[in-house]
């Protein structure tokens, strides 16, 4: 059923051959920013569905972690001059592990409330944040913000290294998405979403599940707020900890498919670029926050399964009424 | 497994007050009672589902410190569910493999092992199932839920089943297999603790019957006695 | 001493107007088992209501209240039936996120329509005090604490007391009762979701005329919004108007001593309250089994 198949091995291949090749194909800098974020956000969308989609539980102050990993590495390399582009990198390891853990104690507070009482308080907790980074000011600078030393790299190839180090981390985050859902930690969170009490009532130890999910989803947050905070070089309270980021997170996840292994993928890359490129020609106006609304409004409407379960079923649907045989399950739901 | 004196109150009202009920290995004890008597908070209870005010449960004689559904489920105490609560997106195979105790390490290995896989099928095979087992539990009837429903309790190697009303909207054939099932646990020694309506059934299978009533008991012996106890037909026609 | 006693009457006053807020939120929660994350643009619209009201028609701010709540609640009903009615599955945490991204849209509409600039709804009477016993209480304050008494109580009310406010309360209590004993809970929704809507923004009139506002402060208004009704417990419309209350006075002190982290009061007891009392001081728990 689960197990590897050759399609989905060579769909990999194919997706990460292709995000590869891509900025030595368009080597300009602007379609090589475009896509940067669209990675970021398929970064923060898959990580997302790690407690969001498996889970099912709506973590809505995640951005917090992306927030905290830009600050993490800005603070940290504030008295440094660079001589290589790459050890930056080397240090989101560290401190996206480092707030991985950070995020259990969380974890433990929040998990306390379930369902709809668990999304907004965790909201809280984004909000939370944005007051602390504006206003402890002898850390975070406040909201003036806080900038990365600049690297030693030429201006036109400036975006190549961050591509590919956010592609890395894409790579891993979906790797380990893959892993959970093959493993029992994931059949145990897909109960868990289901029915968390019958759940219990089965001997699974689902505090402990919920928690693993958490602080993994918030890992990988952090890091990829690393990257970006090297990326854009200085960064802001209200753009660290930004609900806009967050909201966009979840509806790319509710685009492309919630507990899915493709679709936050699959999501991201659909809205980010367009966004970024909407914002590039239109210049940035308060007109892309309606889009995203009225975007997240349609999927629920008419798409609120996602887009990659609506087009595999109909697609088995399709194969199984030209008497194939056997309609096996190639996307793991 | 015994409970002792356990107290439940939800607001000022004492849905179970001093209740005490012991249940030995390999027999089967009934428990009924009218609407309201605090059965199902009963089960909650020993379930750990709810916590009690007062009151303790013990397992082999030891007592069981903040009994939660997941410690319980260790110590082989598992139940079913009055409804049949199951996961719709998950196999039957999946479910019945989440069913099977295991090392927490075991979570960071396969979905659904090769070993449990072999005794899901074998489980299955009992409840003539088998050829459902890559089907969703959602595109089961009711009945089949039920049965699988109970199937998770095979899995556990459980030493006590409590069993919430198992043949609510069960067709007679599956309440036979049920009911053979039960019997043949009983002989490989698991303790059985049945809530049902169905008075004929419990008056079969139990060995004892304890009668609840306004959260204590108010009888308890073998199902000929109790059916002829006064204050249990006092309590099921008046209360 | 003074300073302090001060604080915590300025608390109360404004904790008035949060409470107001609040009571919306309570009631939503009541009908629809959902935290309407949007009644903080509700509250924020209210307010431009208000200020075009006053700036453009020169109407007073606390006369225009009274036909903003209407519009307000229109809008509401207008809202339920087409983005929370269609709801299906997961019906609690999806419109969550649907109000999420009606907060969003608000907030894009709005600065659309308005930009960005900070507003104040300034009456001629806006900067007026008057003092008592050595206390200095802004007119606006006090009014506002006054209106929003009356409108809470006026909810009160309803809910007690007219035949629809019943049917509310019921099927806030037992959905599938009331539906039985022949209420139409769809409907009962709506009204909730107007009602709501239009105290929210009636308390953003008030908000307009006591802070600067810019679209923006939603999203400000949301922590705060948030920490009173998880405080208070869910659906519990005495414990939200208490929480705001007790938040107001909270926040109001700690502005006194330490200005920069007024903010955070409000959250300090969120996070306390879960730790202690997660179904909030005044909720029931939300999970039991069968």
């Amino acid at each position: 059923m689960r197990q590897v198949t050759g399609w989905g091995a060579g769909r990999a291949v194919v997706v990460f051959g292709t995000l590869l090749a891509l900025p030595f194909i368009f080597s300009q800098d602007w379609v090589v920013d475009i896509a940067f974020f669209g990675l970021m956000y398929a970064v923060l969308a898959v990580a997302w569905n790690l407690i969001g989609g498996y889970a099912g539980y709506i973590w809505l102050g995640f951005i917090t972690f992306f927030g905290l990993g830009a600050y993490a590495l800005t603070i940290s390399f504030q008295h440094v001059v660079l001589t290589s582009v790459w050890s930056p990198f080397l240090v989101i390891i560290p401190i996206g592990l480092g707030l991985a853990a950070l995020s259990i104690p969380v974890a433990l507070l929040l998990l306390r409330v379930r369902g709809a009482t668990f999304a907004v308080v965790s909201l809280a907790v984004l909000f939370l944040a944005e007051i602390c980074a504006s206003n402890w000011t002898t850390i975070t600078n406040g909201a003036e913000g806080m900038g990365m030393p600049t690297p030693p790299i030429a201006a036109s190839l400036f975006s190549r290294p961050f591509y590919l180090a956010m592609l890395c981390l894409l790579a891993v985050v979906l790797l380990f998405s893959w892993y959970v859902l093959r493993s029992r930690l994931g059949l145990m969170l897909f109960a868990i979403r289901a029915d968390e009490e019958r759940a219990r009532g089965l001997g699974v130890p689902t505090t402990t599940i919920k928690v693993v999910a958490f602080a993994a989803s918030c890992g990988f947050a952090a890091m990829a707020g690393g990257i970006w905070a090297y990326y854009v070089g200085f960064i802001f309270p209200i753009f660290a900890f930004s609900a806009n980021t967050m909201f966009a997170t979840v509806m790319m996840v509710y685009l492309g498919g919630r507990g899915t292994l493709w679709g936050p993928l699959v999501g991201a890359l659909l809205v980010a670029p367009a966004q970024e490129y909407l914002a590039y020609t239109l210049g940035n106006s308060q007109l892309y926050l309606i889009a995203y609304a009225a975007v997240f409004l349609l999927v629920i409407r008419f798409l609120p399964r996602g887009i990659v379960p609506t087009v595999h079923d109909s697609w088995v649907r399709r194969r199984a009424r030209g008497a194939v045989g056997g309609s096996e399950r190639l996307v793991s739901t | 497994m015994e409970a002792r004196n356990v107290t439940k109150r939800f607001g000022g009202v004492a849905a179970l007050d001093h209740c005490s009920v012991e249940v030995a290995p390999g027999r089967v004890t009934g428990l009924i009672g009218p609407n309201g008597s605090g059965k199902t908070t009963f089960f909650n209870v020993l379930t750990g589902y709810l916590a009690a005010d007062g009151g303790d449960v013990f397992v082999d004689g030891a007592k069981v410190a903040r009994p939660t559904p997941q410690r319980l489920y260790r110590l082989g105490v598992v139940r079913t569910f009055q409804y049949a609560r199951l996961f719709p997106d998950l196999t039957l195979v999946e479910i019945l493999a989440l069913a099977v105790a295991k090392p927490f390490l075991s979570v960071f290995g396969l979905r659904v092992e090769g070993g449990d896989r072999e005794r899901a099928m074998e489980v299955l095979g009992r409840l003539g199932l088998r050829a459902l087992a890559a089907r969703r539990a959602g595109q089961l009837s009711y009945g089949q839920q039920r049965l699988l429903e109970f199937g998770t309790t095979l899995m556990a190697q459980p030493r006590l089943v409590l069993l919430d009303e198992p043949t609510a909207g069960v067709n007679p054939v599956m309440i036979d297999i049920l009911e053979g099932h039960i019997r043949r646990l009983r002989t490989e020694g698991v303790a059985f603790l049945l809530v049902e309506h169905q008075l004929d059934l419990v008056m079969r299978l139990c060995d004892t019957v304890v009668v609840l009533g306004r959260g204590v008991p108010i009888a308890r012996g073998t199902p000929d006695e109790v059916s002829q106890d006064p204050m249990v037909l006092d309590a099921y026609l008046g209360g | 001493m003074h300073l302090a006693l001060y604080g915590v009457i300025l608390g109360l006053l404004i904790g008035g107007v949060y409470a107001l807020m609040a009571s919306g939120l309570a009631l939503v929660w009541g009908v629809m088992r959902m935290i309407n994350l949007a009644q903080a643009a509700f509250v924020i619209l209210g307010a431009y209501l208000d200020y075009t009201a006053y700036t453009m028609l020169h109407v007073d701010p606390f006369v225009a209240i009274v036909p903003i709540a209407v519009l307000m609640f229109a809008l509401g009903v207008g809202i339920y039936y087409l983005f929370f009615r269609p709801l299906k599955a997961e019906r609690q945490t999806l419109s969550t996120l649907v109000s999420y991204a009606l907060l969003l849209a608000g907030v894009g509409v709005l600065g659309a329509v308005y930009s960005t600039n900070v507003r104040f709804i300034s009456p001629a009477y806006g900067l007026q005090s008057w003092t008592v016993i050595g206390f200095q209480l802004p007119v606006v304050e006090v009014y506002g604490f006054v209106i929003s008494a009356a409108l809470v109580g006026g909810l009160f009310w309803f809910l007690s007391s007219s035949r629809l406010g019943r049917a509310i309360r019921a099927a806030t209590q037992n959905p599938t009762a009331a539906t039985l004993l022949g209420v139409k809970t769809e409907w009962v929704g709506a009204v909730g979701f107007g009602i709501g809507t239009a105290t929210g923004a009636a308390a953003g009139g008030l908000y307009g005329m006591i802070y600067s506002f810019n679209p923006n402060s939603s999203l400000d208004l949301v922590g705060i919004l948030l920490s009173i009704v998880v405080v208070g417990g869910f659906g519990s419309l005495g414990g939200a108007i208490a929480a705001a209350v007790g938040l107001g006075v909270t926040s109001s002190l700690v502005f006194v001593y330490a200005p920069v982290w007024s903010g955070l009061g409000f959250y300090g007891i969120l996070v306390a309250v879960l730790l202690f009392r997660p179904q909030g001081l005044w909720g029931v728990p939300q999970w039991r089994v069968e």
